[in-house]
């Protein structure tokens, strides 16, 4: 893929849920390396479009292209490839340590090793050796952990939703260390989140959901940016 | 996906296997002391093989007891996955929806067979502290058949095994499909529910309709020729037990199997994988 691919393109999207109409005429281009923020409010369909870009859920219209490959149901239900992902709270098998679980999941695709998993874990401030459950883990580790998860297996593109939940200092600083050095080596992110300067200290482009499409802030007044959260 | 949701599956499931252990054990318990009753003539001796085979044709527990506590050891095994969000990890790691289902066919292909196999076991353990002797007169209308025809209890558990696999086969991606359509594996059992009724005023009411009776199926004795056995050739036999054999037992599961399979990839290929629809 060159430089200046876009990895992600969505045109046209539209999504209903229970016969409401949640996004509308959403369009979005990414390209290699790119950070877009997309702020909202509650309810607004944020969540609702990482999910129809993993493919948990398919649009009533419009295309969503992953590197090159559309994401539709087709014949046997097309998901998109090196996408790592962490939406809402992270739910792991509670019985296994941390190690555990990422070998278990690194397992399904078999591209990487132990090493690469306990460089994840270490980079978000884990320790690969520490054998307790996650069921003894603090919302804070989970989310450290749902964000190694994420990407451990060298995605292109990153979905994060509100990554910096119950996260502390440290965490978050972890967090921004490692979106900007995969940054550096040409991984693009979409962050979902609340906190504005989360946002604005990561993001190159930043975007809002509202009336059911998505607007760039900066595009936005002034006045109306301040009030972005 | 398949060894790592085959891992998963019985790591989860751990608690729900030890259940289903323990009443099969009572189940096998229960029908010891039930089963001869049908079938053995006053005074004579209960064998392991006619205990095996009449428990595992025993209406009570193929009509209600196997189809639920099947029921309840897969129905769940795709909702549980998107109600947790822990799907999200597995399809942001497949290429296709397709890999994902074929992973959770194959688990209730294993777990069908391992059923049967512990079920079987069981029963032969029972068999084994209770000192029923495995050698004697054969008098269930299976073992008998079987046996006079110059066949071997190796035949009659092959077939004893089609049957039952393939019914629990189909048991199993019938409540993954009902569970993946209405979003809860509760209704799998409302499902089930239905076919124990169908199949109880069947084996009760009306053998004419045990070709249509999905549980009837996995019920071996009821079976032509073993049914005719069981009469002692006394009643004429209808049209309709005559074609009831093995061989139609199975097609007219795999049919039913395929069709379910079918409509539960259909349905997941298009459906919300998170939110509820």
């Amino acid at each position: 893929m060159r430089k200046d691919e876009n990895i992600l393109v969505i045109k046209g999207l539209e999504k209903s849920f229970k016969g409401q109409l949640i996004l509308q005429d959403v369009n979005l281009s990414i390209s290699k390396g790119e950070i877009v923020g997309i702020v909202g409010s509650n309810g607004s369909g944020k969540t609702t479009l990482l999910k129809l870009i993993l493919g948990l859920s398919y649009p009533e219209k419009g295309d969503i292209m992953v590197r090159g490959k559309r994401v539709f149901p087709g014949l046997l239900g097309d998901l998109p490839t090196r996408v790592g992902a962490l939406i809402e709270n992270p739910t792991f098998l509670p019985q296994f340590s941390g190690i555990k679980n990422l070998t278990m999941l690194a397992s399904i695709r078999k591209e990487i090793g132990k090493s690469d998993i306990e460089n994840a874990m270490k980079e978000m401030g884990l320790d690969p050796n520490n054998k307790k459950a996650v069921s003894k883990y603090s919302l804070g580790m989970r989310q450290r952990l749902g964000i190694a998860q994420a990407i451990m297996e060298k995605p292109e593109l990153v979905l994060f939703d509100e990554p910096t939940n119950g996260l502390d200092s440290d965490g978050v600083e972890l967090f921004s260390k490692v979106v900007n050095r995969m940054k550096a080596e040409g991984v693009s992110f979409i962050i979902v989140s609340h906190r504005k300067d989360e946002i604005d200290s990561l993001c190159d482009t930043i975007y809002k959901i509202e009336n059911r499409g998505l607007h760039k802030v900066n595009e936005y007044p002034a006045s109306f940016k301040e009030n972005v959260e | 996906m398949i060894s790592f949701n085959l891992k998963k599956y019985f790591y989860c499931s751990r608690k729900k296997w030890l259940i289903a252990i323990i009443v099969l054990l009572v189940l096998a318990v229960i029908l010891k002391y039930i089963v001869g009753y049908d079938f053995l003539p006053v005074g004579k001796q209960l064998t392991l093989w006619d205990y095996i085979f009449a428990s595992l044709s025993y209406p009570f527990a193929m009509l209600l007891v196997i189809p639920l506590l099947y029921c309840y050891l897969v129905a769940d095994i795709i909702t549980k996955d998107y109600e947790g969000g822990y799907v999200t990890f597995l399809l942001s790691r497949s290429s296709c929806r397709l890999e994902y289902f074929l992973s959770k066919v194959i688990i209730i292909f294993v777990t069908s067979n391992i059923f049967f196999f512990i079920y079987l076991m069981i029963l032969f353990l029972v068999g084994l502290i209770y000192g029923i002797p495995s050698n004697g007169a054969s008098y269930f209308t299976v073992t008998s058949t079987i046996l006079e025809s110059g066949g071997t209890i190796f035949n009659a558990i092959i077939m004893q095994y089609s049957l039952f696999v393939t019914l629990l086969y189909l048991l199993g991606i019938l409540s993954v499909t009902v569970s993946l359509i209405f979003n809860k594996s509760l209704y799998s059992y409302i499902f089930i529910a239905g076919l124990i009724l169908h199949g109880h005023n069947t084996v009760f009411n009306n053998h004419n309709n045990l070709p249509y009776s999905p549980l009837a199926q996995g019920i071996m004795s009821f079976h032509y020729p073993f049914y005719y056995r069981g009469l002692n050739n006394m009643t004429e036999i209808s049209e309709s037990i005559q074609r009831f054999s093995i061989g139609y037992s199975i097609v007219y599961l795999s049919l039913l199997l395929f069709v379910f399979f079918l409509v539960g990839f259909i349905r997941i290929r298009t459906m919300n994988l998170f939110l509820k629809d």
